[in-house]
Parts: C-alpha cells; sequence; structure tokens
C-alpha cells in the first residue's frame, strides 16, 4: 500500500519482540488465542471485547515537535484495558503499537503497520460480527480534514509536510460501524485536530460496501480530546510523568466516576471528564473535549458498587482542638460529623459536590471532588 | 409545620456576564439540568450546583449555594464571572495573566487611531494586527502580504509596525473601498488567502495571532488566516479594547466558528430595540444574521428589520447580498467579489446551481473552486500556485 515490502521487511527487523500480540502479519496465533480466550473466560474476563491502542512520540522527520506523552499515554491505558476491575480485555484480544517499540530515529510506525491492527475486524467485518465491543486509542500527533468536519487522523511517525502518511482513524470507525462489526465501538482520540490546508485524510484502501442493516444499533462513545479546529495538550505531572491532559482525565474518570445503579455509562463518563478536566489542566490553557455518543443507547464502561475516592486536603484558617466539622452532600445530606484532631487533615471523598462546615460557627465551603484538592475553611 | 426539604423549591437565576455565553446547570451528580443562552432559570431543590458559563471553547464554573434557609418561592440570582475565552483580538477582560496582552492592546489602540502608514487608494481603510501569543521569538509578520482582487501587490511588512521583542505587526492602510486579498506564503508556493472587505468612511480590522507552522524550522509561525477575527469600526475611531460591540461581535465569530447557537430572538429584539442607536455596527448585522441563518431563524422580516440597522454602503456588501439569495427577489445578484465568510460562499454557490446569482465569468470568485478550505468560518481558499 503506502510503503515499499523492503521497508515492512526492515521494520519486522527494527521491532521489539511484544508478548502475547500478533504475528508479524498482524494475525494473531490462532491455536495460542484459543486458549487464551478460554483462559480469559474461566477468569471473568470481556472476551468479546477487543482493542486497538496507538501511541507516537517521535515524529523524526517531518519537523513536526517529539512529543512526550503519548507513549505513556497508551501504556496507561493499556494498563487499564488489562486491569480485572477496569477494561478487564484478554490479553490476546488487545493489539498495541508504540513509537517506543522501535529504534529512537527509526520513523516508526509506518502507517501500514497501524492499518494492520483493523484488517482483521475488516476481513470479518465484511461477512458479519465480531464481537461485543472494541476500544480504539490513539494518541500522537492528529490533524483534521480540511472538507470535513469530523474526520480526524493520525500522523504517522514518518509523516512529513509533502508525505503527509497517516491513518484515517475515524474513518475506519465509520466502517466498523456502518458494518455493525461490533455491537459497541469506544473511540479515544488525545491528538491535535488542526487543519493544514495542505493535508487531506485520505480514505483507507479497505472494501467498499453499503454496510449491513443494524449498524443504526451500534452503540457508540466516540471521545477527542479537542474539538475541530483545535490543538490537544500534555504536560509533566506532578508524579513526574509527561501525559496528554485528556488522557490523565479519562483514565481518572473510568477509575473515579460515580455509578448509578451499579454502572458507569458512557454519559456519567462525559460528565465527569468535562468537569474533572480542569483540575487535570494545571496551568495549561486547554479546549474541552468534544464527546459524542447517543444517550438512547448508552454503554456501560464498568460495573462497580460506589466510585474510586479521591483525597481532599482540609486546612482550617484557625485551630483550638475543639471544633467539629459537618460534612454534606450536594443535597445537603449530612455525610460526617467528627471532631477535627489536626489544624490540617484529609477526606477521602467519591466525586460530587459537597459542603464542609465548623459547628456553631459561619466558617464553611463549597466545593468539587476532584476539582478542589485542597481547601480552607 | 416546617416544610421537608425536598419539598422545598427554589426559583434559580443563572446570568452569564456576556448575552452570547452559552449558561449550564450542573447538579450534585454532574447531571444537566437546564441550559440557556446568557441566563437560565431552574426551579431547583436546595442544594449545590454547579452553574457552567461556555464562550467559543472555553468553559468556567461556579458553584452555586441554594441554602436550605431559602423562603419558599424565593429568586435567588447568580452572576457570572467573565469567561477568559482565546481571541485574536486583545479584548480588555481576557488573556489574563498573558502579560504580553496589555502590550499588544496598547499596541493595537495605538496604531488603529494613528494616521496611515501608507496610502494606496482614498476612503476606506484597513488595519491589519497580527500577534504572537505564545512566547516565540518567531516574528508574525512572516509570509503576509496584502493584495487587490486581481493580485496585485498592495502591501508586504516593511510597511508597518515590526515589534519583534513584543511580538506584533500592525499595519494601517487607506485603500479605495473594495475587496483586497489578505494572503500568507507558509513556504515558497504555498499560499493561503481570505478576502477583506473595505467600505467608504469605515476601517476594517483584522486581528490574527500566528501559529507554529509546519517547517523543518520548527522556530517558524505564521498568520492564523483561518481563525482571524474581523471587526469594522467608523473611521478615525481606530480599536478600542473595552469597546463592548467589538466585544459582541467577537463573540457572534466564535459562535459561527464553533457552530454554537449563541443568538436568541429575546437577545435580537433588544438589540433592535435600542433606540439610541440609529445603526448598529455593519459586522454585528452581517454576524448575527449569519448566525440566525445557521440557527434557521432568519425570515425575511427578520432580515428586513436587521438591514433597516445597517449603516448606508452595506447593503451592497457581499455577506448581505449572500443572505438576500435565499428571499424572494426580482433581480439576480452578481458577485464580482468573493465573501468574506464561508457561509455567504457556500449560498452563492448553491444559488448559481438554482440559476439565482450571477458570478461573472472573469471574476476572481469564478476561479475559486477546489482551493477552498471548506472548515473555515471566513472563506479562505488556497490559490494555486501558477496563477500568482
Amino acid at each position: 500500500m503506502l510503503f515499499h515490502h523492503t521497508c515492512l521487511k526492515r521494520m519486522k527487523n527494527r521491532m521489539k519482540t511484544r508478548p502475547n500480540q500478533q504475528n508479524l502479519l498482524g494475525q494473531p496465533n490462532q491455536q495460542k488465542q484459543q486458549v487464551q480466550q478460554e483462559q480469559s473466560n474461566q477468569r471473568g474476563q470481556q472476551s468479546q471485547h477487543h482493542a486497538i491502542v496507538v501511541g507516537i512520540n517521535s515524529y523524526p522527520v517531518s519537523g513536526l515537535a517529539a512529543l512526550q506523552g503519548p507513549v505513556n499515554d497508551a501504556k496507561d491505558f493499556l494498563g487499564w484495558l488489562r486491569d480485572p476491575h477496569g477494561g478487564n480485555v484478554p490479553e490476546a484480544q488487545i493489539q498495541s503499537i508504540l513509537s517506543s517499540d522501535f529504534a529512537q530515529d527509526a520513523a516508526l510506525p509506518f502507517p501500514n503497520q497501524i492499518e494492520i491492527l483493523f484488517e482483521p475486524f475488516i476481513t470479518k467485518g465484511v461477512q458479519g460480527r465480531y464481537g461485543e465491543r472494541l476500544y480504539i486509542f490513539v494518541a500522537g500527533h492528529g490533524f483534521g480534514d480540511p472538507g470535513d468536519m469530523g474526520t480526524t487522523a493520525l500522523y504517522a511517525a514518518n509523516a512529513r509536510k509533502m508525505f503527509p502518511w497517516h491513518v484515517a482513524i475515524t474513518d475506519y470507525v465509520d466502517w466498523l460501524r456502518r458494518h455493525a462489526v461490533f455491537d459497541e465501538i469506544v473511540l479515544f482520540m488525545d491528538c491535535c485536530r488542526t487543519v493544514n490546508a495542505y493535508h487531506e485524510v485520505k480514505e483507507p484502501q479497505y472494501p467498499t460496501s453499503k454496510g449491513r442493516t443494524g449498524a443504526d444499533q451500534v452503540r457508540y462513545f466516540f471521545a477527542f480530546a479537542v474539538g475541530r479546529g483545535r490543538i490537544a495538550r500534555e504536560r509533566r505531572f506532578e508524579d513526574g510523568r509527561n501525559s496528554g491532559i485528556f488522557t490523565r482525565t479519562l483514565l481518572h474518570a473510568l477509575e473515579t466516576t460515580r455509578p448509578q445503579h451499579g454502572k458507569v455509562t458512557g454519559q456519567l463518563l462525559k460528565n465527569h471528564i468535562h468537569n474533572s478536566l480542569e483540575s487535570f489542566a494545571g496551568n495549561v490553557q486547554i479546549d474541552p473535549p468534544v464527546i459524542r455518543l447517543d444517550s438512547q443507547q448508552d454503554i456501560t464502561f464498568v460495573h462497580r458498587k460506589s466510585a474510586q475516592t479521591v483525597p481532599v486536603q482540609v486546612r482550617l484558617a484557625s485551630y483550638s482542638g475543639t471544633e467539629i466539622f459537618l460534612l454534606s452532600d450536594g443535597n445537603f445530606q449530612k455525610i460526617r460529623e467528627e471532631r477535627v484532631a489536626a489544624q490540617t487533615f484529609t477526606l477521602e471523598l467519591e466525586p460530587g459536590l459537597y459542603k464542609i462546615a465548623v459547628k456553631n460557627t459561619r466558617r464553611q465551603q463549597i466545593f468539587e471532588v476532584p476539582n478542589h484538592a485542597e481547601i480552607a475553611v | 409545620m416546617q416544610k421537608l426539604q425536598s419539598e422545598q423549591r427554589v426559583r434559580l437565576v443563572v446570568r452569564a456576564y456576556d448575552r452570547c455565553s452559552e449558561v449550564f446547570l450542573v447538579n450534585s451528580d454532574f447531571q444537566r439540568i437546564a441550559a440557556g443562552i446568557g441566563e437560565l432559570e431552574a426551579v431547583v431543590s436546595p442544594g449545590i450546583y454547579k452553574a457552567r458559563f461556555r464562550i467559543g471553547q472555553k468553559q468556567v464554573d461556579q458553584l452555586v449555594e441554594v441554602a436550605r434557609e431559602s423562603p419558599e418561592r424565593a429568586t435567588l440570582e447568580i452572576c457570572g464571572d467573565p469567561v477568559d475565552f482565546s481571541s485574536p483580538v486583545p479584548l480588555a477582560g481576557i488573556g489574563a495573566g498573558q502579560d504580553i496582552q496589555e502590550v499588544h492592546r496598547k499596541a493595537a489602540e495605538k496604531f488603529s487611531q494613528l494616521a496611515v502608514s501608507e496610502q494606496k487608494g482614498a476612503g476606506s481603510w484597513l488595519f491589519l494586527f497580527i500577534r504572537e501569543i505564545t512566547g516565540s521569538a518567531a516574528v508574525p509578520w512572516a509570509g503576509i502580504t496584502l493584495h487587490d482582487l486581481d493580485g496585485a501587490l498592495v502591501a508586504e511588512p516593511n510597511q508597518g509596525i515590526c515589534d519583534q521583542e513584543n511580538g506584533y505587526f500592525a499595519l494601517h492602510l487607506e485603500l479605495d473601498p473594495g475587496t483586497y486579498r489578505l494572503r500568507v506564503e507558509e513556504e515558497p508556493g504555498e499560499f493561503y488567502e481570505m478576502f477583506v472587505q473595505t467600505e467608504a468612511g469605515w476601517q476594517t480590522q483584522v486581528f490574527a495571532v500566528s501559529e507554529q507552522a509546519w517547517l523543518p524550522d520548527i522556530q517558524a509561525h505564521r498568520a492564523a488566516l483561518s481563525s482571524a477575527a474581523v471587526l469594522m469600526a467608523e473611521a478615525g475611531q481606530g480599536f478600542t479594547a473595552k469597546d463592548e460591540v467589538a466585544r459582541q461581535v467577537e463573540l457572534l465569530r466564535l459562535g459561527l466558528l464553533h457552530r454554537r447557537k449563541v443568538v436568541t430572538e429575546t437577545f435580537v429584539a433588544d438589540l433592535l430595540q435600542q433606540e439610541s442607536l440609529h445603526s448598529l455596527n455593519p459586522l454585528q448585522v452581517i454576524l448575527l444574521a449569519h448566525s440566525l441563518a445557521e440557527q434557521g431563524k432568519l425570515d425575511t422580516a427578520l432580515l428586513t428589520t436587521l438591514l433597516k440597522k445597517l449603516p448606508a454602503n452595506f447593503a451592497e456588501h457581499a455577506d448581505i447580498q449572500a443572505l438576500m439569495l435565499n428571499q424572494p427577489a426580482t433581480v439576480r445578484p452578481a458577485f464580482f467579489a468573493p465573501p468574506m465568510l464561508h457561509s455567504s460562499w457556500d449560498r452563492i454557490v448553491q444559488a448559481v446551481k438554482q440559476r439565482k446569482a450571477i458570478i461573472p465569468p472573469s471574476s476572481l470568485a469564478a476561479q475559486l473552486d477546489d482551493g477552498v478550505i471548506k472548515t473555515a468560518l471566513w472563506l479562505v481558499h488556497r490559490p494555486d500556485s501558477l496563477e500568482i
């Protein structure tokens, strides 16, 4: 397709070994996969869930600035996918490609190396359904098509100004949705969507067909780090790791969103991301993400009884040792009433809106978790 | 008997600082329970809520407490803080924390009000202000030129104020009224252009920020035309950072750019009823009319009322004429020059197909075709380098 076979051969040689994934032609070892699927069923894993994860930091031939976050983001998302309390996707059904899989100046992966990850789904998808859910996570430099509002592509590591090699991620998603290859498609794109007048998104060379009935029943959750024409941001976080601000927010939301009726749905996740993004941005000026879903056909990301709590540090403006604090939720239902043991203390709270007050005083504060990590009363 | 908290209801009114700002209200489960433009009203139980104000792609949140002690049927009014939205225009009240914003504000005011640096015609004025806000040492004026409709060079950077230390470029010209091509050369032979219309007795102001261009030298920055802002002021007035009309025009542009429905009937009615205003700012009318058209709210009566608020000479403006294409008319309008807005261009293309409009075969408008960047707010196109 886009590059010569010798390049592919060279690429294969450079590729580091990645266990439990596809062979060099991108096809999982069938026998091994079958065994792993049986094992995953025994472990209660999501045997019908699949994932494609791509992270590209370096663009050595492009003139585009190298990024620090995408590979970390992809690894973090892989961690969530593997987590039994997260995506719980069987290892054999997770395909990933990272720029760190190759030598630093290799300008890899090429577009084909990414597109080949979609191949099994397209091949089987022509005939019918493949599975229940497909996660697609991509992070790197991206762009929007000048002529199409929604189309967004990921630049491959060998992209140049005159040869903007890329993968039309949203086109693949549209195809898979149109053919009802999965019941649910989850797309996360942590990349810029700037429009470069010279770069048009080229449609992939998948088979053209009209699609299948049932496409309208495919549930989806499409989350873009930014709106069309906008720039996604990354930064070094307090733990010393560089990450995309959107991915950090997303992963935090996946872990801490408060469930309703035991489910963390797409709508709840979306609300949580929009509500907590600012707290992850730090001093970086960011644009809000664009998240699309059909609330009539929402999907469930995880089942859990309650949300993971977040620490909030409370500091009393003055402290005599006799203070009692009252904590209420957003509906003014009292949650806690305790004597304060120190001027500064930490509360572990689920995401939400709260009010804290010092009993028998006018000292009170309303605050939001997780947006307010420190409050003073 | 004291009412149970769950039975208590309070009327909550949340007002945004700007009437073209979106307002949302979120409950403690982070569910959106109300939305509005400029303001919203909701009847709520006592509790904690979050008001969100959004302009363009920027949003700010404000927590709101509806106290348990609120009297029955009480009204609680909340006024939102201004949203620090992103704009190429160095307006007052935005760009907090950026020291350079104040420098740009003063420079734009000064150079737009000073005598022109070059006289290239008579009767209309163009003020161009390009600024660098990322702190890069790159020059924001690189590759920028102004051309007449036939492509002849009218002005280039050395005719304006180039301040590398403070990261801005200002150019103030007197021109014959007409349409001009503002061009950016990304690299040799790679251009794109937007169209700028000047009118007799008015100064057209174009503001843009420079953005990192994709060149092997990563310090290369070029003016971002697709996100440029255009304002108009009567001759001699220049740019005023605190001008409320300029702020409103910019909010209308951002609404159109991001396809947000930021214009309400009430807002339009209030604007039209301002008796002190004989006419509105022409760009206020143009962007307002296009916003209403995008929202499917522009009928003949409203358009006619809006046009009455246009200053003299503007009825022939290409972006107004483009709106007239959807109205009953006996005369087919002709477009010798392209409009400024992409949405106008779409209307013209559609009308040509339906034989409602004329694009003279030799005009530049006839030459625009594949080079138009469809997702820009302005009619930005990439001319064939061979034609330049």
